[in-house]
């Protein structure tokens, strides 16, 4: 599946019109990795120091690439790459798909509709991660989990040219 | 709901649910809460309560006999000499034979600063055979042994491998068991014993390892940024001790990591958690085992 995905945005990356390498938002609660609202939330009132490193460790500048609707977001906990198109331009809407890595070893990928209103940008889907990571290489375990995001920035949308 | 089931059974099969594992629930240091740690009394206690598994602490006196402690010397707070007095400096319980250590020395009949509602009882210091023998009252409570090794204060890996494997195999006690261990080197020294004498011998490393010289606190950040950049995990730290699982403390658990582990075949230990409320989530977690000083509150 993470090979498809890669595949894919390396299909679409060519075809798309040429956009602007800039900043875009940060996420202060991320869809990557996607563990923090399942695990660390639910966890906080007991572990309230742990909860509070993993959300600093889970937030994520985005920043767009050359390429429309590709972004990129890095944190300390994950580095995804983001393809983003629009879904309903008016209401604001928009679809993306994603994958996730760990210090660029894939990890797990994502998909997600997101609403952007002024700055602020919201977003529901659903990953797929796994535990592997450069330790242990291993994609044996996974989970599949809802996502919530919320970013704020200049959050372009993407636009059909 | 129906149509779930099987979807479930199929997310599952595949990895994709880490479902909880219903762990058990260890008395810690035979129950700190209600006892005195790592006493006779708490020993006896727990073994009386039927607590699913007992954990507990052995250093070795300079005759080699293990016994029952956390540190490798006697509990400054915990401890006196047998007519009451403090003790003053620090005794190192390898510096002692057991007959000694037993006729000079009392511990528990001081309140323990860090278990107020603990029962205060006043006892020689309990050998791990004496605990062997009352263990044949408890033929399904879950045996956690855990030994400190600490280099300059107690011997050697080998030697508490022999000390402790060649008792504990000679019992010939029926229980589910395990040795955790704090530092790889001792992990490794009892699998090696269990190697030379045929023994399975099922071990875990404390992961991360804490130190008296190191702040907890810097420990457990700089163990959260490395698993959390991926650099290491709890399958690494196993494979590289040899051992067959991880113990862990709550407050650097990774849920992800701790399914991942589990789905390798690794046994997952987590310590020590005395919160009711997290105790009760903790049984949803994919995890096998969770150690506390309250194991009442997990009932």
């Amino acid at each position: 599946m993470i090979a498809a995905l890669t595949l894919a945005l390396a299909l679409a990356a060519p075809s798309a019109d040429a956009a602007k390498l800039r900043f875009q938002r940060v996420d202060f609660i991320s869809e990557v990795p996607g563990t923090f609202v399942n695990y660390d939330i639910p966890m906080a009132a007991m572990n309230p120091v742990t909860a509070g490193l993993r959300w600093v460790e889970q937030i994520q500048v985005v920043v767009d690439l050359p390429v429309d609707g590709l972004s990129t977001g890095v944190s300390l906990g994950a580095q995804s790459l983001f393809y983003e198109r629009p879904l309903h331009e008016a209401a604001g809407l928009s679809w993306g798909l994603g994958l996730q890595t760990d210090l660029l070893l894939p990890k797990g990928a994502l998909a997600d509709v997101s609403w952007r209103w002024k700055r602020i940008r919201l977003g529901l889907g659903g990953c797929v991660t796994s535990g592997a990571s450069w330790a242990n290489p291993n994609w044996s375990a996974w989970q599949l989990l809802p996502t919530v995001g919320v970013g704020v920035g200049r959050s372009y949308a993407p636009t059909v040219e | 709901m129906r149509r779930l089931i099987p979807l479930t059974m199929l997310l599952g099969g595949c990895g994709f649910i880490d479902a909880g594992a219903d762990p058990l629930i260890e008395a810690h240091r035979g129950g700190a809460g209600y006892w005195p740690q790592n006493s006779r009394t708490a020993m006896l206690g727990s073994i009386d309560a039927g607590y699913d598994g007992l954990e507990f602490d052995l250093v070795l006196t300079s005759d080699g006999v293990p016994v029952l402690s956390h540190d490798p010397w006697l509990h400054e707070d915990l401890c006196t000499t047998t007519a009451g007095d403090a003790l003053g400096e620090r005794i190192f319980i390898q510096d002692l034979e057991l007959a000694t250590l037993q006729a000079d020395y009392l511990c528990g009949g001081v309140q323990d600063p860090e278990s107020l509602d603990a029962e205060i009882v006043a006892e020689p210091v309990m050998t791990f055979d004496e605990l062997l023998e009352a263990m044949v009252d408890a033929p399904e409570m879950l045996f956690h042994i855990d030994v400190k090794y600490e280099p300059d204060e107690t011997p050697g890996p080998d030697v508490f491998a022999e000390e402790i494997m060649s008792r504990f195999v000679a019992a010939d006690l029926p229980n589910p068991w395990f040795v955790s261990a704090n530092l790889a080197e001792l992990v490794l020294a009892f699998e090696g014993w269990g190697a030379d004498n045929g023994v399975d011998v099922p071990s875990l490393v404390t992961w991360p390892r804490f130190t008296p010289d190191t702040s907890d606190v810097m420990v457990a950040v700089g163990n959260e940024l490395g698993a959390s950049t991926g650099l290491v995990d709890m399958v690494s730290v196993a494979d590289a001790a040899g051992a067959d699982g991880v113990s862990v403390p709550y407050q650097v658990i990774d849920r992800q990591l701790a399914a991942l582990a589990r789905s390798q075949g690794l046994f997952v230990a987590i310590w020590t958690v005395n919160d009711q409320a997290m105790l009760q989530a903790l049984q949803g977690w994919p995890i096998d085992a969770v150690v506390t000083d309250y194991p009442e509150l997990a009932r």
